[in-house]
């Protein structure tokens, strides 16, 4: 049963230039899906659409056979969906551990021992307690996109959409991550969707959904 | 809670501005506090001195309306008539019945000549009460002569201000009766001394109209002022008995012709007077509306009380300061808040990407406005508290400085005023507008008035005990919280329009 269904979408940016037209697609829990496709081809774009952070043009986006439309989207951003950002969009004046506790509480959860989780999540990204209590401008970017990656597990979402999630790692940690989010999608049954430039990440992937030219108009 | 940790760690994590914030508020903290306190002492003196001041008041002819509405020259005998109407005892006794009135009594008063085997005492002072003056009534006609000693009865012990406030004191014999029909009165010591009167002793006196018709009256009691002679030349007595010498002057009343030729009749005209006394300003102003409920006619008479304008005018600097103070509070407050408002629109563009990261990770817009105002919350709230404690500090050598500068001010004001009259200025003193009521321009000692208050102002409140108390905490409060709202108004606006992925995708 999919979990997030899109149906004929299409985005026009600034009602001239149709960036993605009439897609269809359904994702399932269980599985990684990577979105491939050339530059300027719309990954984000959908990845925004799937996050709600942006509102389909025409079409509708589906969580659990509910429109997108109907739910709050802070909601559904904050509880059922982790979005991982290109650019990270971590608060600079916070530690690295403070981020993922904040990201604990702005979803609600219930969580004991938030900051233990948060370590032991960092941990998991191969962040250890000393980068943890650093302020973000004082990490690497890749240390910084491996702390993204920890906020967003921290209230285990359904559905982890990520864009270029390891586009700064080194080969190591890039096969460390992704075999965290299969992890996810194969023992926590969650529905792992990433933006992908990397033909290893699209490899790894259960699922390579390649944005073409008829998707684009 | 973790809006609260957030804000608190947003705080200490942006030092610089919120310093700025914090030194600004605090100012306006100092200042505010320092207003609402001094409104508060003013507040306060007035209630404390209207609670506990005893308002004698008078019904007296409107002579401010009698004489704006008949300003044409063919109308000045009929404003004469008019100014000279006087309500009788019985009707004064009538609105004396009102429930705000404590006490009433009455006086009246004559001018008597001396005998010739009498001599009278020449005063030093020149501000000698005239019973015959405006406050008194005045003599009516103006034709008749005047005698050189004054004579007043009154109906009640409680009327002889003078005795009770312990300016006149009597040193040999004692107070007539009250009610008394013997003519026993009490005369000064000057008086006694110049003639070597003593008590028991009998003194004649004539009507200056008719040098045959004469009166004797028994010394009961000598009275002794210590620091004015202003009363060397009065007679006091009953009311019945001076009320005796009237009548019985009306009743052997001829017509004679004075010196410039026209008729006039020998009996002695008297002033009579009512006096309302009053516990407190509201029961005063209560009966001011009474009167006129019971039928007064206010187009001819007003009620008008001394007591009240030397109240008012005892907390001139005061309310002066009070009312500077506040408009300097609303100004510093308006200042303040387009400051922080200037401010903040500044400091929310620098938040611009937080808010955007905040309500991208799905932070609702509600909660990062309650994060940004609660941010300038605590700030503002820290500023105004120790605004508070040091403006409570500052507050009273403050507030007595500036009372002592308005004083100062008021008194120079006067003095030059005065000098300008050569020295017997008698009109409305600085910053009082113009609504003083018509009496105060000639104060009577007698009434409890102050001796010259268009020039005195010995009867200011000098010394303010400035209370920094709840309520003034709880206006800071209260202005902290509305400088919150409106700085943080612009700020809010602001995060509900953002849109996250805009902001995000700008800063990328």
């Amino acid at each position: 049963m999919s979990i997030i269904k899109m149906e004929n979408i299409s985005y026009t940016y600034d009602k001239k230039k149709n960036i993605i037209s009439n897609l269809s697609y359904e994702f399932e829990k269980g599985l990684v899906y990577s979105i491939v496709g050339k530059s300027s081809a719309g990954k984000t774009t959908l990845l925004s659409m799937l996050s709600g952070l942006a509102k389909p043009t025409n079409g509708e986006i589906f969580y659990n056979d509910l429109s997108l439309s109907k739910i709050n989207q802070f909601d559904y951003r904050s509880k059922y969906v982790g979005v991982i950002f290109q650019s990270y969009n971590l608060l600079p004046h916070l530690t690295a551990e403070e981020n993922v506790i904040l990201s604990m509480d702005i979803s609600g959860k219930k969580i004991e021992n938030k900051k233990q989780v948060a370590l032991e999540l960092l941990k998991s990204v191969g962040l250890n307690e000393d980068i943890a209590k650093r302020k973000i401008l004082k990490l690497s970017g890749g240390e910084q996109q491996r702390v993204a990656i920890a906020r967003t597990l921290s209230f285990d979402p359904d559905v982890i959409l990520a864009d270029e999630p390891t586009g700064n790692l080194d080969q190591d940690t890039e096969n460390a991550i992704m075999n965290i989010f299969i992890d996810l999608a194969k023992q926590k049954n969650k529905c792992v969707i990433l933006v992908t430039h990397s033909p290893k990440v699209a490899s790894m992937s259960d699922v390579k959904y390649e944005l073409k030219k008829s998707d684009i108009q | 809670m973790y809006i609260f940790k957030n804000s608190l760690k947003s705080i200490i994590r942006n030092k610089t501005r919120n310093i700025l914030i914090f030194v600004l508020v605090l100012l306006i903290a100092i200042s505010a506090c320092i207003a609402l306190s001094i409104k508060n002492s003013a507040d306060l003196a007035r209630e404390t001195m209207s609670n506990s001041l005893s308002i004698t008041a008078q019904i007296n002819t409107n002579r401010q309306k009698i004489m704006g509405e008949q300003p044409n020259l063919e109308d000045k005998s009929q404003m004469k008539d008019m100014l000279s109407q006087r309500l009788s005892i019985d009707e004064l006794k009538n609105y004396a019945t009102s429930e705000y009135v404590d006490n009433f009594y009455y006086t009246c008063s004559v001018s008597l000549n001396s005998s010739s085997d009498m001599e009278v005492y020449e005063t030093t002072n020149s501000n000698v009460p005239e019973f015959g003056g405006k406050e008194m009534g005045g003599p009516r006609g103006g034709m008749q002569n005047q005698g050189d000693i004054s004579i007043v009865g009154y109906n009640s012990h409680d009327g002889m201000t003078t005795f009770i406030d312990g300016e006149n004191v009597i040193s040999d014999g004692s107070v007539f009766d009250e009610g008394s029909t013997d003519n026993s009165c009490v005369i000064s010591y000057e008086l006694a001394t110049l003639n070597d009167f003593s008590v028991g002793d009998t003194i004649t006196l004539s009507n200056p109209n008719k040098e045959t018709e004469t009166y004797k009256f028994i010394i009961s009691g000598i009275f002794k002022n210590e620091t004015s002679d202003v009363y060397a030349n009065q007679i006091y007595t009953s009311y019945e008995s001076l009320k005796n010498i009237i009548d019985s002057s009306s009743e052997n009343a001829e017509e004679i012709e004075n010196d410039m030729g026209m008729t006039m009749s020998t009996a002695l005209m008297d002033t009579t007077n009512g006096f309302f006394v009053f516990s407190n300003i509201d029961n005063y102003e209560n009966f001011c509306k009474d009167v006129e409920t019971m039928g007064l006619d206010t187009d001819t008479y007003t009620v008008s009380s001394s007591d009240v304008n030397a109240f008012e005018q005892s907390l001139l600097p005061l309310n002066n300061l009070s009312k500077f103070t506040m408009i300097f509070f609303v100004v510093i407050l308006i200042i303040g808040a387009l400051i922080l408002i200037v401010f903040n629109i500044f400091s929310i563009r620098e938040k611009k990407y937080e808010i955007g990261v905040l309500t991208a990770i799905g932070m609702k817009k509600s909660k990062v406005a309650t994060q940004f105002l609660l941010e300038i919350f605590i700030v503002t709230m820290c500023a105004i508290l120790a605004g508070t404690a040091i403006g409570a500090l500052a507050s009273k050598p403050v507030g007595n400085y500036l009372l002592d500068e308005q004083i100062q001010s008021i008194q120079t004001d006067m003095q030059n005023q005065n000098k300008n009259f050569g020295g017997n200025f008698q009109g409305t003193p600085p910053s009082m507008g113009g609504d003083m009521p018509d009496d105060n321009k000639a104060p009577n000692s007698e009434n409890g008035a102050p001796e010259n208050p268009g020039v005195a102002g010995n009867n200011y409140i000098t010394d303010i005990d400035t209370t920094t108390d709840i309520s003034v905490l709880l206006s800071l409060m209260g202005m902290s919280l509305i400088l919150t709202l409106l700085s943080g108004s612009v700020g809010i606006i602001s995060i509900l329009k953002y849109d996250p992925l805009k902001i995000l995708s700008n800063r990328t």
